[in-house]
């Protein structure tokens, strides 16, 4: 087995070496649609990313009524903590360290600034930070409602236009992101297969020349399984050093944009598993490739090999 | 060894090339199979390695049955085999020594005993010196020569030539017959299409001659009882 192996390897190598110019080419269009998936998997990263972000700084404020007893404040946060599948982090913020918070934002003169108002005017709060999940408006709207029919509760304060902004971007990535990421992945697939094809095509009379010598489907198949996968890994490599010369300017531009609408992103590149898992993805395309391909190729008759019409 | 039985093959466009084939080719018998252009020496030739199938009748073929059979049977017949075809079906992108070795791979044969048994055929062959040149860069006789060493290099127990001397002169002629003959003493059957009528005048073997697909002329022992 390892013999038969360590054959097709050397054979494999063999033909790749024979002909530089079309294995350069294969690898290069390989590389171009390896490119193509691995910047739609730094463009789906950075985007949840991004919304993750945006959604740790997404908090309702609740003002606590100021004639509340200890025992009802009690239960008001009981009742919180309760719901934790929408309330992903509750903190009580107490009165006088909301004014400590508030004199420390004002600065050195906070203090005396203060002082002026005479005695401690703020309420107890309490900050919500909502689960991503429960931003969409159908299961926001009735939570804000319960938490303002709450007794304990004075009012309620949460930036709308924020909320509206962030659901609308976390249900654009729902809705197009698996979508693009299936469409991205065919056409590789495609582009890839079609590519390994025109070369295994070039190189009929060769397989038609090993089955008359009495050669099993397995021994065609084997070299031409791991070209297919060492010309994966080749152009994904490409790939991978060509996202790699891109990211500085890719940052450049994500940096300006988020100057423009003064929001804190930045761009990171692919992590070294993604980087691993296009790297392998691309190997198995080209493997898979050369399988579709060769599928098809082995099916003909000799005499439709021998005329080379292309079915 | 080879048994056919009123055989016909007809191609898709309505050709009839063979039209009731029946003959047997003994063990160990070297055959010349001759006739003109288009008299269906080749698709004869071709319904034996399995290049074609035939339309009706029957072909047995070293105990296989080949109206019958599978992609992988089809595979270990033809391992059983030597063909030097025609145009020599050698491959340009591979070296001499690669093109030779490649039935013996084909087999399954350990490494080191491809590269001694290679090298053996073709200095046989009077080719080793080209051993790692590309085919192409040799002339049609050479190339015929390589092709007859890939034929032989595995001791098949048929081997099927088509037009081996075609390209070659008198002597390397000669020292074609001389292998194939090689090749009979130690057992194997052999078949030479063939026009080249002083190479069967000189090495006297049975003649099998087709006219316009039929067998106008079969080997003496077909006729005995």
């Amino acid at each position: 087995m390892m013999q038969r192996w360590a054959v097709s390897l050397r054979r494999a190598w063999r033909n790749l070496r024979a002909t530089p110019i079309s294995t350069f080419v294969a690898s290069i269009i390989i590389a171009v649609a390896m490119a193509t998936y691995a910047l739609f998997v730094q463009v789906q990263g950075n985007a949840e990313h991004w919304t993750e972000r945006l959604s740790q700084e997404g908090r309702v404020m609740v003002y606590l009524n100021p004639d509340l007893q200890p025992a009802e404040k009690r239960n008001f946060m009981n009742w919180l903590r309760s719901q934790e599948r929408a309330f992903e982090e509750v903190t009580l913020i107490g009165r006088f360290e909301a004014w400590d918070k508030l004199s420390q934002r004002i600065g050195a003169n906070g203090p005396e600034l203060l002082k002026t108002l005479g005695d401690n005017p703020l309420v107890d709060s309490v900050a919500i930070r909502i689960a991503p999940e429960y931003l969409d408006p159908i299961k926001f709207r009735p939570l804000l409602l319960a938490i303002e029919a709450q007794v304990a509760v004075e009012g309620v304060d949460y930036d709308q236009a924020w909320i509206d902004r962030l659901v609308n971007l976390i249900a654009t990535f729902k809705q197009v992101g698996l979508g693009l990421m299936l469409l991205v992945l065919t056409a590789v697939t495609l582009i890839i297969a079609n590519t390994v094809r025109l070369t295994v095509m070039a190189r009929r009379d060769e397989i038609l020349i090993q089955r008359l010598l009495g050669a099993h489907d397995s021994f065609i198949r084997r070299p031409f399984m791991i070209e297919g996968v060492l010309q994966g890994l080749l152009g994904t490599t490409l790939a991978l050093l060509l996202v790699l010369a891109f990211h500085p300017l890719l940052g450049g531009a994500v940096a300006g944009i988020a100057e423009v609408i003064q929001m804190d992103l930045e761009w990171n590149g692919l992590s070294a598993t993604q980087a691993m898992t296009t790297w392998g993805l691309g190997a198995l395309l080209g493997g898979i490739g050369a399988w579709i391909s060769l599928a098809r190729i082995l099916s003909r008759s000799d005499a439709e090999l021998a005329s080379g019409v292309d079915q | 060894m080879i048994q056919f039985f009123d055989v016909v093959k007809r191609y898709p466009q309505g050709v009839e090339a063979l039209r009731g084939i029946s003959l047997h080719i003994p063990k160990g018998g070297l055959v010349y199979l001759t006739g003109e252009s288009g008299a269906g020496k080749s698709t004869f030739l071709k319904l034996i390695y399995g290049g074609e199938t035939l339309t009706t009748g029957g072909l047995i073929v070293g105990g296989r049955n080949l109206d019958r059979i599978t992609r992988r049977r089809l595979a270990d017949h033809r391992r059983t085999l030597g063909v030097v075809f025609q145009d020599y079906k050698l491959l340009y992108n591979m070296s001499v020594f690669e093109n030779v070795a490649l039935t013996l791979e084909v087999a399954g044969t350990p490494p080191k005993q491809i590269k001694d048994r290679v090298m053996q055929v073709l200095e046989r062959m009077g080719v080793q010196r080209y051993a790692k040149a590309s085919p192409i860069t040799l002339s049609g006789g050479e190339q015929q020569r390589v092709a007859l060493a890939r034929a032989i290099v595995h001791m098949p127990n048929l081997i099927l030539a088509d037009e081996p001397t075609g390209n070659l002169d008198p002597d390397h002629s000669h020292k074609v017959m001389e292998t194939l003959q090689e090749q009979q003493a130690r057992g194997c059957t052999i078949i030479v299409a063939t026009h080249n009528w002083s190479l069967i005048n000189k090495y006297a073997h049975p003649v099998v001659h087709l006219h316009e697909g039929k067998i106008a002329r079969k080997p003496q022992w077909e006729d005995q009882p």
